[in-house]
């Protein structure tokens, strides 16, 4: 350990430092581990007084239940929608910024930038009634786009990109003005290439971000058709009629998709959280 | 004049790349905020009625429930940060050199952080189930202690929303730690063994000292992230019982959105984004010195 000589490390020390680990863990994968137990369980076994970790009475009903009855595909359907457009346009949208705003020096750039960076600060909980009432404005209640739009100003994106942009040696673009190619060439053909790491980082942390949301859908979403998995699934759990396994159930399936994008991109997550972190 | 613009055509292209984003950042963020304050003095209906002036402020004074939610916000932060801060750095002590199983530790450790928020806090409502056959509740009969209500439980509810709160905070703490950590001067620490500094001594005076700057950067983000806490209350517990849970957030979506007092709403936004604005100011005062 850090802070141990390798002399120090005796095997009791090591024995120690493995069961605080075994320990921690248990408490980190205990929320996972129910949650699979209780949706492979039957009603019946769950309200049971004696706990077991493994079904005894083992069933996928609950996962049957889920996907036809209850139409987990709809809110599933709903959730990629969101997150498809709201990641795209997020980054298109960000990405342009940040180039124009960490590249080239005209009034306000400087100012613009603070200020697109700034409002990472705002608390989405603040923002609820203002921003409610300007989906209203236009209509946007109960629709995608009101979903959508909102999620696309976002300081951090800006933020990233910037940072990345300006380290960039301008020569590269130079050469290329010179010879004749347009701003948005130069951003396409040669910008971007170069930027596919912190694009990697860009896309994961914008896509956990709008997979995450749950105060735009909750003010947006009144019908249950248009519900994103998130807001679904939390009144769900609200109805005193819905069964605990049928929950979990539904719980597992809506936690697989963060896990894959996870261990997919594990390496540029952590990257782009420590770097973000410490520049920040 | 005629410089500026001159200017300006010299960068059209880039003035159109940005064009977009502020649209979107004045739409979205900008304006609401301003329109925040703005509502804040007006009746707000249907539509925005007559100027009320500080009627909305005054009332927040004689609000027990808005004292409650500040006190509740208030001490979930202080819990969430201490208990976050101290497992994180903790766990990233353990985890920061190589060994074998190092790497499984640190996905477990950190899984929590890239679940959505709003699930998690189902999962955590489903573990603190009330009746006998709740999970906890069953694990707690093994050592012979009768069944809890938790959630429930005026005494109990706000603790048990905290624990998934720190639950969920510890992994993303732990890898900014080990980030650190890896940046050790380990000359200064060889040196220290040389001198015959214990291990105490070593994490103490060396290793706490030389990742200062990480540890305030996690204090900062995780008392900002804690003090507009939302969908964990809503989800868990809606700001019950008896507004034993309620946070400042939740208490400013009843209002707006149950109660339809969108004015008074307004305004206890406008306290939440002053004292975040308030603990952001003193942190670059504080990082400057």
């Amino acid at each position: 350990m850090i802070f141990l000589e390798a002399k120090e490390e005796t095997s009791i020390v090591k024995f120690v430092k493995y069961f605080i680990l075994i320990l921690i863990s248990i408490f980190m994968i205990l929320p996972f581990l129910w949650m699979l137990s209780a949706s492979f369980k039957s009603p019946g076994e769950i309200s049971l007084l004696h706990y077991t970790l493994i079904p005894e009475d083992f069933t996928l009903s609950n996962y049957f239940y889920a996907l036809t009855e209850l139409n987990i595909w709809r809110y599933f359907l709903n959730s990629v929608i969101v997150a498809f457009f709201g990641v795209i346009m997020q980054t298109v949208v960000c990405s342009l910024a940040a180039y124009s705003l960490a590249r080239f020096n005209y009034p306000g750039s400087v100012f613009l930038l603070t200020v697109f960076i700034g409002t990472m600060m705002l608390p989405d909980a603040a923002l609820m009634v203002p921003l409610f009432r300007i989906l209203r404005t236009f209509s946007l209640i109960n629709s995608y786009a009101g979903m959508i739009l909102p999620v696309i100003p976002w300081g951090f994106s800006v933020f990233m990109l910037s940072e990345f942009f300006k380290e960039i040696p301008p020569e590269l673009e130079e050469s290329a003005r010179i010879d004749g190619a347009s701003s948005l060439q130069i951003f396409i053909k040669i910008i971007l290439p170069l930027s596919k790491p912190v694009f990697g980082a860009v896309f994961i942390f914008s896509f956990i971000m709008v997979w995450d949301q749950f105060i735009i859908p909750l003010l947006v979403a009144n019908s249950q058709s248009i519900m994103t998995l998130p807001l679904w699934l939390a009144n769900l759990s609200s109805e005193t009629s819905s069964n605990r396994t049928i929950v979990a159930a539904a719980t597992t399936l809506a936690t697989i998709p963060s896990i894959i994008i996870f261990m997919l991109f594990q390496r540029n997550f952590i990257q782009g959280l420590t770097s973000g972190a410490v520049k920040g | 004049m005629k410089n500026i613009k001159k200017k300006m055509l010299k960068y059209r292209t880039p003035i159109l790349f940005v064009l977009p984003a502020v649209i979107f950042f004045t739409v979205f963020k900008i304006f609401p905020i301003l329109n925040l304050f703005w509502l804040s003095v007006h009746q707000v209906g249907r539509d925005v009625g007559e100027f009320v002036g500080m009627q909305n402020y005054i009332r927040l004074f004689s609000d027990e429930v808005f004292w409650l939610a500040l006190k509740n916000t208030t001490i979930i932060v202080i819990l969430v940060v201490i208990f976050g801060t101290v497992f994180g750095y903790f766990a990233a002590l353990l985890l920061t050199e190589d060994f074998k199983g190092q790497k499984l530790f640190r996905t477990l450790f950190f899984i929590p952080v890239v679940t959505t928020v709003s699930i998690i806090a189902v999962v955590w409502k489903m573990m603190y189930y009330p009746g006998e056959s709740g999970m906890l509740n069953s694990l707690l009969s093994y050592l012979n202690i009768p069944a809890q209500q938790w959630l429930a439980d005026p005494d109990i509810a706000l603790y048990a929303l905290i624990v998934p709160l720190i639950w969920r905070i510890i992994g993303y703490n732990m890898m900014i730690f080990i980030a650190a950590l890896k940046g050790l001067d380990q000359n200064q620490l060889e040196a220290a063994r040389v001198e015959g500094a214990n291990w105490w001594q070593k994490l103490i005076y060396i290793i706490i000292p030389s990742t200062k700057y990480a540890i305030n950067m996690v204090l900062i983000l995780a008392v900002l992230r804690t003090y507009k806490v939302f969908v964990p209350a809503y989800v868990m517990t809606s700001g019950d019982p008896q507004h034993r849970t309620e946070t400042i957030a939740t208490w400013i979506y009843k209002q707006s959105f149950r109660y339809w007092d969108m004015s008074y709403g307004a305004a206890l936004a406008v306290v939440l984004f002053l004292i975040i604005m308030f603990i952001t100011v003193m942190q670059k005062k504080f990082q400057s010195q």
